[in-house]
């Protein structure tokens, strides 16, 4: 079987199926059009360790039928075992997957990292929870004198 | 690692987050949030959509330009669930100004296509209309627009192969001091029985401002009714393109689906639309207006720049209307200019079999008594003209026998007090004194009947209010029945309007201009009335 060559960032090379690659549109488009079959394709925006968890992704669902051209509205907890363990991530890694999924044009890898931020979102229960669970730093919170200044704004306009 | 995602792939994140409290984002710092409100705007926005319509304006003075992007301004529409926005704008600002504005408005209007349902414009500065009009593909769901002011030929350009594929069902459009290119406006017309437009308001003169062209447009004014009539069931679609101004909105006006037409400041000749409406042809037309609130700042017939005999065609134009109400669908109607006499003895003889609930007008003094005589089923009076003291009387003398719900009037201090006093013994529940010239003094003598009556609203606005009035009224109005009270355009100072808030528990100032205060205030329902006692 066809085998495509990948680089990571960190100099790491991979050689992987090309059934199993083909779902990154990006890496497909490239093999195709480009013709690129020898030469290891290199990936500058993606580490080993977070190409390492693209694979898994790739590996539980290579046998998927085609993903739809329109995507299927799900809820945001609406996914498979598999996906939700794989997502079980530090939120900083999370990023990366979603950016690299982004990147690699992975269209479902893409939506499940959405949809896992956004239930992780939806757990909190103010805005303390979300500065601690996403480790925002400090610098990018209102201080408390801001804060006490707009609620007496928000009392102003919400009345 | 939200700092480290693209704005897309925020996007992307903000759709699952249905029901999620956007509020608390706020508390994210400036640079933060300014990445992150397009998204809240945009999911906000979209969400509302499945929620009752809310329109809000946002006047120019409660926000300044600068402020246009800032965190007050998404609160504010996402609080009252806005759907729709205005873009008001009295102070002409200056051209950094206004680039900044355009900048900003058209961040908010190109997020996506769909974020607004309703967009109303009253800019005398052309530009942003022309941003809109460039882009007005993009406005998928856009079903209301209005335009106030700086209309353009390029804005005709753009709408009317626009239109026919939009969901647009109310367009109202105004031309100021701008002369536009008549043909284009019976372009529009021609396109109207494409559209889904069910309201149409054009308050315009199809001849911009030179009237000695009227007679110019082909509609000869010896011809009669019936033969004009029969004029316009020969044109067809194909040739009204041909034809310009009234004449050609009165032939494509059976074919539309509008049941709301506005005429103000439309061209007055003896054959216009307005027969078509009065001979029953037009059955869908519920609401007619021959003149519309929004451009009474403009000339008035009442000013004298139309002769005595532009004066006459009116009447006998309203004598058509009243003569076939028993025949038409018409619920509500609005004119200017003092009845004649044949026009009001039309009125009276056929109000108690026609559908009319609204009317608003001047009604001659020596015709009102008959007038209220009559059983109607009208709830909605509006007077304008003059003498109101005596038709203030006439009404006294009736009221036991008066079903109105909402009355409107311009009174004097000796005037009000009579009507007042007599509230509790009739159905009213709106009373509009807006522009009534009494001052503080009138505020003792509502505070003494007010507690008494079963008014739900009551509009003081322009009525010569200060401090002293609001202060008075602040502490009576807890033992009303009021639900809105609106003081809008008095003289009340910034310190009175909050000393009212903190005296009026639940009231929100709405607006407020450092030269000319505007203030409306919600009122909670009635803490407890003499009524129940």
């Amino acid at each position: 079987m066809a085998s495509v060559k990948l680089t990571t960032s960190d100099d790491k090379e991979y050689t992987l199926d090309r059934e199993l690659i083909f779902q990154s549109n990006l890496i497909k488009n490239m093999v195709t059009d480009l013709d690129v079959f020898d030469a290891p394709i290199p990936l500058p925006n993606v580490t080993s360790s977070t190409l390492d968890i693209v694979i898994k992704y790739l590996k539980i669902h290579k046998d998927d039928p085609p993903p739809p051209d329109k995507p299927i509205e799900k809820a945001v907890d609406d996914m498979i075992d598999e996906d939700k363990e794989l997502m079980k991530l530090e939120f900083n890694i999370m990023a990366d997957v979603i950016l690299a999924a982004n990147y690699l044009d992975i269209p479902g890898l893409l939506d499940i990292g959405c949809r896992t931020v956004a239930w992780h979102i939806k757990q909190c229960k103010d805005y303390h929870e979300i500065r601690e669970k996403f480790n925002i730093p400090k610098e990018l919170w209102r201080s408390e004198e801001e804060i006490a200044e707009m609620k007496k704004e928000l009392n102003g306009i919400l009345g | 690692m939200i700092s480290k995602l693209p704005l897309d792939l925020l996007e992307n994140i903000f759709t699952y987050l249905d029901g999620f409290d956007f509020v608390s984002l706020s508390h994210l710092n400036k640079k933060m949030y300014q990445r992150m409100y397009p998204i809240g705007l945009l999911y906000k926005l979209r969400v509302v959509e499945l929620w009752p319509k809310v329109t809000v304006r946002l006047f120019q003075n409660e926000f300044n330009l600068e402020q246009l992007d800032s965190i007050s301004l998404l609160l504010k529409l996402m609080k009252w669930k806005v759907s729709g926005i205005a873009f008001l704008n009295d102070i002409q600002p200056t051209m950094d100004e206004f680039e900044k504005l355009e900048k900003n408005v058209g961040n908010l209007l190109m997020f996506k296509e769909d974020i607004f349902t309703e967009i109303h414009i009253i800019m005398r500065n052309g530009l942003l209309l022309d941003t809109i009009s460039k882009n007005i593909s993009v406005y998928g769901n856009l079903k209301t627009l209005r335009v106030d002011q700086g209309l353009t030929n390029d804005f005709f350009l753009s709408l009317i192969p626009w239109v026919p594929n939009s969901k647009l069902t109310t367009l109202q459009i105004s031309n100021d001091d701008r002369n536009i290119d008549s043909s284009l406006l019976g372009k529009l017309f021609s396109i109207l029985p494409t559209t889904r437009i069910s309201t149409l308001i054009l308050n315009i003169n199809p001849l911009g401002s030179n009237w000695e062209l009227a007679g110019s447009l082909g509609i000869d004014s010896s011809i009669s009714i019936d033969e004009f009539v029969e004029i316009t069931k020969v044109f067809t679609h194909e040739t009204i393109i041909q034809i310009e101004g009234p004449l050609a909105l009165a032939c494509v006006l059976p074919h539309t689906k509008i049941t709301e037409l506005g005429l103000n400041h439309f061209f007055f000749q003896r054959l216009s639309p307005i027969f078509l409406i009065s001979k029953g042809i037009l059955p869908k037309v519920k609401k007619f207006y021959l003149q519309g609130r929004t451009c009474s700042h403009s000339y008035t017939l009442a000013q004298g720049e139309i002769s005595e005999t532009a004066f006459s065609l009116i009447y006998s134009e309203l004598e058509y209307i009243f003569s076939g109400l028993h025949s038409s669908q018409l619920e509500e109607i609005e004119f200017i200019g003092t009845m004649g006499f044949e026009t009001v003895i039309n009125l009276i003889n056929n109000l108690p079999v026609s559908k009319l609930r609204r009317l608003k007008g001047d009604i001659p003094t020596n015709r009102f008594k008959d007038f209220l005589q009559v059983e109607s089923d009208l709830k909605e009076l509006h007077l304008i003209g003059k003498d109101s003291d005596e038709k203030c009387k006439v009404i006294l003398e009736n009221i036991q026998h008066l079903n109105y719900e909402k009355f409107t009037i311009q009174i004097t201090l000796n005037g009000l007090e009579p009507l007042i006093s007599k509230l509790d013994m009739c159905t009213l529940k709106h009373l509009d004194l807006s522009n009534s010239d009494f001052g503080n003094s009138a505020t003792p003598t509502l505070g003494i009947y007010l507690p008494i009556s079963k008014l739900e609203t009551l509009s003081l606005r322009n009525c010569g209010i200060g401090d002293a009035g609001a202060k008075c009224i602040s502490n009576f109005v807890h033992y009303t029945t009021l639900v809105s009270l609106d003081l809008r355009e008095n003289d009340i100072s910034l310190d009175a309007i909050k000393a009212f808030n903190r005296t009026v528990d639940g009231s929100i100032v709405r607006s407020v201009d450092g030269k000319d205060i505007t203030t409306e205030y919600r009122l909670k329902r009635v803490k407890f009335s003499k009524k129940k006692a």
